[in-house]
């Protein structure tokens, strides 16, 4: 190391641009887990059909993008979309990248949530008169979601770390308001330092809440 | 008139992806095997009963486990010159996949180790083996078999993520993609070829870690 001289001042007078950039961070990442739990859960219902026409491709698209990884599928939708003539928004390509992403990996968590529900449940439900929905909106679902909480908040902060890939479409998130700084201060090193260390405090602070909040009102049944 | 933009994938562009799969395949298994050499060290750290060596283990898995391999990668990557370390791109994207699959396979040797019992420990102990032997003779071997389902898994998931290291520009499969795109612009094509391509490499994988998971419960 040739006297090289650590300088964190010219960083630290940037943070609230990065803070700003953390927050994009969070918002794409809710957004993302909100549409991905909607999916994931229709393709849940699917793969657990009897009819193969939906059971089937639920599994292909499942199997498909987890052996894939997102920075492609975010490169396909990206630039596929525009080879097409379809113009998208930067920030909603990459919603749409993460959402098909994290779609597949939440299909399989409420997938077992639901298995994980014993089979005299839908008996009882169904003799009691309910529909398809009232079943599973009323008997399934609130026992589920407690089997479904803790890998959902785990899938909650791989969604957050994940979405730095964004950055490389040009979503103006932490990790492109890190690079950006770069540019600026030519301080990389100390820049990379201080982004990596924010986006490890976010996620700790959330885990430590969703940790709370799961205490508190979605302890699983002993 | 001369055409400047190739408008079809040829044979030669075949040639150029199968030498980033190639290259994807060093990558991961470079990396993983590293990672794995550390991530003994600090999965026994991690097991260990001594605060010394347990916290500090606990503190470089979770920072690494809560941090994204992007940001992971821009470290390594400008880390290294400030080090005086001129070394080729791949060196720097390896020692990425090293840091970050350590971090993961340390857990993985931890609940190896962990998954034998105390008995085994104190029956090894009365026979006189000091902690290396019990290692070395009774755990690991035990352990050996737990962590092989979750180490393929740990596998594939670098396979996937090695993708990342193509921002340094090192040639593996998705730098191709961008390369082939600029140069065709078919980047539906380009992305479904790679896509497929890391396909084939990970389903045949994933079917594995199945496999080999129900074989060893089999077992007990």
């Amino acid at each position: 190391m040739h006297g090289y001289v650590f300088q964190f001042r010219p960083v630290f007078l940037e943070l609230p641009l990065l803070l700003s950039g953390a927050l994009v961070t969070l918002h794409i990442s809710i957004l993302t887990l909100f549409f991905s739990f909607i999916v994931g859960t229709i393709g849940a219902l699917c793969r657990l059909s009897r009819f193969q026409w939906l059971s089937g491709p639920a599994r292909w698209y499942v199997e498909f993008i987890r052996n894939t990884p997102l920075l492609v599928q975010l490169f396909f939708i990206y630039f596929g979309l525009s080879q097409i003539n379809i113009e998208v928004p930067n920030y909603l390509a990459g919603l749409i990248g993460l959402v098909v992403n994290n779609s597949a990996y939440l299909t399989e968590i409420v997938r077992a949530g639901i298995e994980a529900i014993h089979k005299g449940q839908f008996e009882a439900g169904h003799s009691l008169g309910l529909s398809f929905l009232q079943l599973m909106r009323y008997v399934v679902f609130p026992q589920a979601f407690r089997v479904i909480y803790p890998p959902l908040c785990n899938q909650f902060i791989g969604i957050i770390l994940w979405s730095s890939l964004v950055s490389t479409i040009a979503v103006e998130d932490l990790a492109l308001r890190g690079k950006e700084l770069v540019t600026e201060t030519f301080r990389s090193f100390e820049v990379y330092t201080v982004v990596t260390l924010v986006y490890v405090v976010m996620t700790l602070i959330i885990s430590g809440i969703l940790k709370l909040v799961g205490r508190r009102f979605f302890r699983r049944p002993a | 008139m001369p055409q400047y933009v190739q408008d079809s994938l040829n044979l030669y562009d075949a040639v150029l992806f199968l030498q980033g799969l190639g290259n994807t395949v060093i990558l991961c298994l470079l990396g993983l095997g590293l990672g794995t050499l550390i991530a003994l060290f600090v999965g026994l750290a991690r097991a260990s009963h001594f605060r010394w060596f347990s916290w500090p283990a606990g503190l470089y898995i979770e920072v690494i486990r809560d941090s994204p391999l992007l940001m992971q990668l821009y470290l390594v990557f400008f880390a290294l010159p400030l080090l005086d370390l001129q070394v080729p791109i791949l060196v720097a994207g390896v020692a990425t996949l090293m840091v970050n699959s350590s971090a993961f396979m340390a857990e993985i040797v931890r609940g190896g180790i962990q998954s034998v019992g105390r008995d085994q420990w104190e029956a090894a102990r009365g026979l006189g083996m000091g902690y290396a032997q019990v290692m070395r003779w009774v755990v690991i071997p035990q352990a050996f078999r737990v962590m092989v389902p979750p180490g393929v898994g740990l596998l594939i998931g670098l396979i996937k993520d090695s993708s990342v290291i193509s921002v340094i520009s090192y040639m593996e499969l998705t730098r191709v993609g961008q390369i082939l795109t600029e140069k065709t612009f078919l980047s539906f094509q380009v992305f479904g070829i790679v896509a497929a391509l890391y396909f084939v490499l990970c389903y045949p994988l994933s079917r594995l870690a199945l496999y080999v998971e129900r074989r060893l419960k089999v077992g007990g």
